[in-house]
């Protein structure tokens, strides 16, 4: 039995290589061997990869927005998510008190962690596209209407579905790392004098930053490989211009953009893969994995950074 | 300077308030917001007398056009979309198709009634008998030799004073005028809430102008209008759940239809297919990942050391890494393409596995490396690597040698020759990936159950003489065992509101079928494809909200159950 | 620095029921991954039917020592070690040696009692049916057996079925106790049997080691100076991964040889 749950853990080692491998050979295979559809060597080929003006029939070139797309996505939404939700964890860790509904609510959002995201792009639609969105645009985009400029899927509203999607996962993560922290550590800090404000701040949270860090990431990572809410609320297969602008806040909230994973959805929806679609596809797919793997592994070795200063239990 | 420090505390203490009340009361709302939006698509029809049509939608049609289906004055009449009514006043009914003029289906119909009109979508008929409704239907599918059938669907009773009577256009539902000038709407599909309204003009002709629209004419010509308003599910929730007889259909049907391929039929909204769907992927997805994580977990939570369990926990982790949507797309692209070969391959590793798995284990001791010490088993997992490999190496290659040699020489040959054919896009490949994309969900939860028993337990069984198994299983595992279940059924949650697996490879057809080749569509993907194009404030987009709190209860309660197991459990565990 | 011990010196006068060695150590040394020199070369001999407790400060290798004694060290991650263990004319650090067997021979009882959330029943039995014994006659009388020989029969005879968990601590350890008698082992190995126990019960622990001395060879670890003194028959001082000195406890403790030794037991450090 012990060689069956071993060889279980060899396996799934073996499935995540297996398919990390798949991505690169095929996407290698691609970019550097096979000839089709492009003619060009291969730095041509990867400037038409990444940087050629995206192909709206069926992909192949101009990964370049996309990649853009996402990493705005993900920016804005981490501009919402790091302080409401270290916040709200303070809160409920700091300040409120213990009673049956701070509980309630405790249980509530890990319970929120675990619904879908399906689920809160339905909320985003119907609550930030329709609802928000509709009334920003009657307040100031009157003289546009009846085309919509909020009341439309966009990246803020995609931005902030997303913000909702991993607040909870952000929230559990840093009040875990709270609790953690000694409470001998915060009965010095009072006994030294110091106020609430500064015992959370100057004594609990440089404690419990490296679990803060690590939830946050992973929070950016779920969010960059998270797809079905933008079918709902933002994401397009093509956008004629980056969701960036040169003028202050340098970002246009409300543009559609593009986004590695929706790419990578939208290549289901051609009726056959055009030749080389195959490693097109491990290509969007290897890109989303490294940038999803990179945060990981931040996440990860910043989590293992605070195990490290835990002693190991004695089994005797 | 104090004072200073207090204002700044407090100042802190209420803007963190803010904070987090804001996302408490966001994320709190949100439910209360998809309640709100739902709530319209339960709402009982209704009838209202207005004065003028404007802010009523739909397009006004002439009298003349809703009035050819009066067969109380004819002989013969056409039906609009291909179908013939023959007959008169006294006689039966014949329905016949119209391009070749054969008889296909020949009814008796009451000969002694005194009204009938088209109902619903030009396949119905209401029938007035005496002081019954009559509502009847067509069928196309049932019978052999496609010969459609006529059915008597419901009959409801109502007055005999009735003097004019008009059939919905797209619903099964008619309108009448009594002589006692009541205007009444009967609802066939929830025919006991009819909508009455009393005025004080006689009636003599009622016509449905719009779905929402009626208009009844008094003697002299002077028009009323009454404002009909009902949801696609006419106010019945049980219309969601349970089967229902439409119109077109021979029998009760669950069907997911809400955009339905003519134009103006009745959308069908059973969203029974979907949760059965949904449940159907999510427990493919439990049967693949089950062992899988739950092995993983026995072994890194009993077996492993502190220091090398947190090095193989994040790699395990890494699966996560793979986002959804890439494994939809490998699932779509490179699986899905070779489905026979890939599972005649799974089907030869999955058998060998275990018989090699247990035999490596001799080899890998039998072979005396001194490191493999009796209780040192860190390092097992990579040293077995090669051995799995070569198991999944030879698995596949037995598995797909032996479908050669079935006859017809391929899996899929032989299965479509046992009349089983297996469709492109089948539940059997969503269970497999989506099975992989729940494993790292059950993994984690498990693993953290099974390591939060003291091993201080473990040790004391093998210092009695157990082997290592022997002493895991009899005294750790027992008591993680419901934090194992609570893993599974977190895992249960994550498949069922997966979206990205299920909208790329589900196949989204709407199909109530167990056979695990055959395709399925889900809630989720319903929510993800039919969302966007759904009008704001149709009862479909309301429909869909309703199915998104159903799945959204389905998680939350999945999820609170396993959150009470396992905290129950680390209680149970801190007291040892 | 303190010399590694004659083997010949510290041999101990055997007493009149202790004539043989249960257990022989011989050049044991032993490493941890971080900490490589745990144990520095012990030798010496462990009298049959007797109690021999093993001292010295927290730190010093008590445990590990013991471990060594039915392999449990095997548990730990990155264990080296050398020398031998000989028991019954064996060596049981040798590769080839069946530790599960090994451990039904010697019975070990940990510092924090550890029954299994089973019933006080099935803890006792636990070792019984990996044994073999299945018939449920064999396992009762044994079962009985043993926790009248763990002075503990009174006190469940009437709660069998109830949760172990539900004993005092006191009970707990010596159901732990019982739980190891119940296989008959030659040799029984406690790791401060006592040390999280009230006086009440660590009085009738020892009352119970008193008892079982006739018929087990007895290891006990303990940091209690008095402890050792009222209930060990030989006394093994270990300091810093070496055993000090070992001798008659009556020796060890009037006359202690070493420096260090008379420090120890006096106080005056550790
Ligand atoms: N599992 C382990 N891993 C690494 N070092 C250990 C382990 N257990 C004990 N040690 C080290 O070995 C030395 C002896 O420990 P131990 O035998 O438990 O001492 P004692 O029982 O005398 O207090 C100590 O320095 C301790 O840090
Ligand atoms: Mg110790």
């Amino acid at each position: 039995m012990i060689g069956l749950s071993a060889s279980m853990v060899s396996t799934v080692l073996l499935i995540g290589s297996g398919l990390f491998i798949l991505l690169v050979a095929s996407a290698g295979d691609w970019l550097f061997l096979s000839s089709e559809p492009f003619e060009a060597g291969f730095l041509d080929r990867l400037n038409d990869v990444f940087f050629a003006k995206p192909n709206v029939e069926n992909g192949l070139t101009g990964l370049f927005p996309a990649i853009v797309g996402t990493l705005s996505l993900v920016m804005v939404m981490t501009l919402f998510v790091a302080p409401l939700g270290v916040a709200t964890a303070i809160y409920l860790s700091e300040y409120a008190r213990d009673t049956w509904y701070t509980k309630l609510i405790r249980i509530s959002i890990t319970n929120l962690a675990g619904v879908p995201a399906i689920i809160y792009g339905i909320f985003g639609l119907g609550f930030f596209v329709y609802g928000l969105g509709g009334q920003v645009d009657a307040l100031f985009y009157a003289d546009r209407l009846p085309s919509p400029t909020f009341g439309t899927p966009g990246l803020l509203w995609a931005a902030l579905t997303l913000a909702l999607v991993n607040l909870p996962v952000v929230i559990v993560a840093v009040t875990e790392g709270l609790d953690a922290v000694p409470n001998d550590l915060r009965e010095a800090s009072i006994a030294l004098g110091a106020t609430k404000s500064e015992t959370v701040f100057k004594a609990v949270m440089p404690a419990a930053l490296p679990s803060v860090f690590s939830g946050l990431i992973l929070a950016t990572a779920r969010a960059a490989g998270e797809v079905s809410p933008l079918l709902l609320v933002g994401a397009v297969k093509f956008s004629p211009s980056l969701p960036l602008s040169s003028r202050a806040p340098f970002i246009e909230f409300e543009q559609k953009f593009m986004h590695l994973g929706f790419q990578l959805f939208d290549a289901v929806l051609f009726a056959r893969l055009p030749p080389g679609g195959l490693g097109w596809v491990a290509c969007i797919a290897l890109i989303l994995v490294l940038l999803i793997g990179v945060l990981n592994v931040t996440a990860v070795s910043l989590r293992a950074a605070v195990l490290k200063r835990q002693t190991v239990e004695n089994p005797f | 300077m104090a004072n200073w420090r207090h204002f700044k505390s407090v100042s802190l203490g209420l803007l963190i308030r803010a904070a987090s009340f804001t996302v408490i009361f966001a994320l709190l709302g949100m439910v209360v917001q998809m309640m709100v939006v739902a709530a319209p698509i339960f709402a009982a029809s209704t009838l209202e007398r207005i004065d003028s049509p404007e802010g009523v939608r739909g397009a006004l049609v002439s009298r003349a056009e809703s009035q050819d289906a009066d067969l109380t004055q004819s002989t013969y009449w056409v039906s609009k979309d291909g179908w013939q009514l023959q007959g008169s006043p006294g006689n039966p009914w014949l329905w016949v198709h119209d391009q070749t003029a054969v008889p296909l289906n020949v009814r008796e119909l009451p000969s002694d009634f005194s009204i009938a009109q088209m109902v619903g979508h030009q396949r119905g008929l209401a029938v007035l008998v005496g002081n019954t409704l009559e509502h009847f239907h067509f069928s196309q599918s049932t019978s052999i030799n496609n010969v459609p059938a006529v059915e008597r669907v419901k009959t409801v009773l109502v007055g005999s004073d009735i003097v004019a009577l008009a059939g919905h256009p797209r619903l099964a539902v008619v309108a009448f005028a009594t002589s006692s000038s009541e205007i009444q709407v009967v609802d066939f599909r929830n025919p006991n809430a009819s909508l009455r309204i009393q005025v004080d003009v006689e009636i003599d002709t009622i016509v449905w102008v719009s779905p929402s629209l009626i208009r009844a004419l008094t003697p002299s010509g002077d028009a009323l209008l009454f404002v009909f308003r009902a949801t696609d599910i006419g106010g019945d929730w049980r219309r969601l759940l349970s089967p229902i007889e439409y119109e077109g259909y021979p029998s009760e049907e669950y069907l997911w239809l809400p955009l339905p391929s003519a134009q103006r039929a009745e959308p069908k909204y059973s969203v029974v297919p979907l949760i059965f769907g949904t449940l159907k992927a999510a427990l493919l997805a439990l049967l693949f990942s089950a062992p899988l994580s739950l092995g993983c977990a026995i072994y890194v939570g009993c077996f492993m050391s502190e220091a090398q369990r947190q090095r193989v926990r994040p790699a395990i982790d890494m699966l996560t890494a793979f986002p959804t949507v890439v494994l939809g797309a490998i699932g779509l692209f490179w699986l899905a393409p070779r489905f026979g070969e890939f599972l005649s391959a799974l089907i030869g590793v999955i058998a060998l596995f275990p018989i090699l798995a247990i035999l490596g284990v001799f080899v890998v001791r039998g072979l005396g490396w001194r490191w493999v010490r009796h209780d040192a088993l860190d390092d097992w997992p990579l040293r077995l690597l090669p051995l799995v490999l070569l198991v999944i190496a030879v698995g596949a290659a037995a598995g797909l040698s032996g479908a050669a040699r079935l006859p017809g020489g391929s899996l899929e040959a032989y299965l479509l020759s046992s009349g089983v054919s297996i469709s492109h896009f089948n539940s059997l490949l969503v269970g497999i990936v989506l099975g992989l994309a729940i494993t790292p969900t059950i993994f984690s939860i498990a693993e953290e159950a099974i390591h939060a028993v003291p091993r201080n337990l473990a040790a004391g069984a093998l210092a009695l003489g157990s082997t290592p198994w022997q002493g895991y299983r009899d005294v750790v595992l027992p008591l993680a065992l419901p934090g194992m279940i609570a893993a599974i059924m977190v895992g249960f949650g994550r498949a069922a509101g997966e979206t990205m697996i299920l909208v790329m490879l589900s196949g989204n057809t709407g199909i109530m079928d167990l056979s695990i080749f055959e395709g399925l569509r889900s809630v989720s993907a319903s929510l993800a494809l039919e969302l966007p194009e759904a009008p704001k404030t149709s009862s479909h987009y309301q429909v869909l909200f309703v199915m998104g709190l159903l799945l959204f209860g389905l998680t939350f309660i999945v999820n609170t159950v396993a959150e009470i197991i396992r905290a129950r459990v680390r209680m149970r565990v801190r007291g040892l | 620095m303190f010399e590694p011990v004659n083997e010949t010196e510290v041999r101990p006068h055997a007493g009149e029921g202790a004539s043989m060695a249960a257990v022989s150590v011989r050049h044991l040394s032993l490493g941890y991954r971080d900490n490589p020199k745990a144990l520095k070369d012990i030798s010496f001999d462990i009298p049959e039917r007797a109690v021999t407790a093993i001292i010295g400060a927290s730190g010093c290798g008590k445990s590990t020592l013991l471990r060594c004694m039915n392999r449990m060290n095997d548990l730990i991650e990155g264990v080296q070690y050398s020398g031998e263990v000989i028991l019954d004319g064996s060596n049981i650090l040798s590769p080839g040696t069946n530790v599960t067997a090994l451990r039904r021979r010697v019975g070990m009882v940990f510092q924090r009692p550890n029954p299994f959330p089973k019933t006080v029943f099935e803890n006792v039995a636990y070792g019984l049916k990996l044994s073999g014994v299945a018939s449920a006659r064999a396992q009762e009388e044994q079962v009985e057996q043993a926790l009248r020989a763990a002075a503990l029969w009174d006190e469940v005879k009437d709660r069998l079925d109830d949760s172990a968990l539900k004993l005092s601590q006191g009970q707990q350890q010596r159901l732990v106790i019982a739980r190891a008698l119940a296989l008959e082992p030659q040799v029984l190995l406690l790791d401060e049997p006592a040390s999280s126990l009230d006086p009440t019960s660590t009085f009738r622990i020892e009352e119970l080691i008193y008892e079982l001395k006739q018929s087990h060879t007895i290891i006990i670890v303990t940091h209690n100076m008095q402890q050792a003194a009222r209930v060990s028959d030989c006394t093994a001082f270990m300091h810093g991964g070496q055993l000090v000195e070992f001798g008659q406890t009556e020796t060890i403790f009037t006359f202690p040889s070493k420096r260090e030794t008379e420090d120890y037991i006096t106080g005056r450090y550790g």
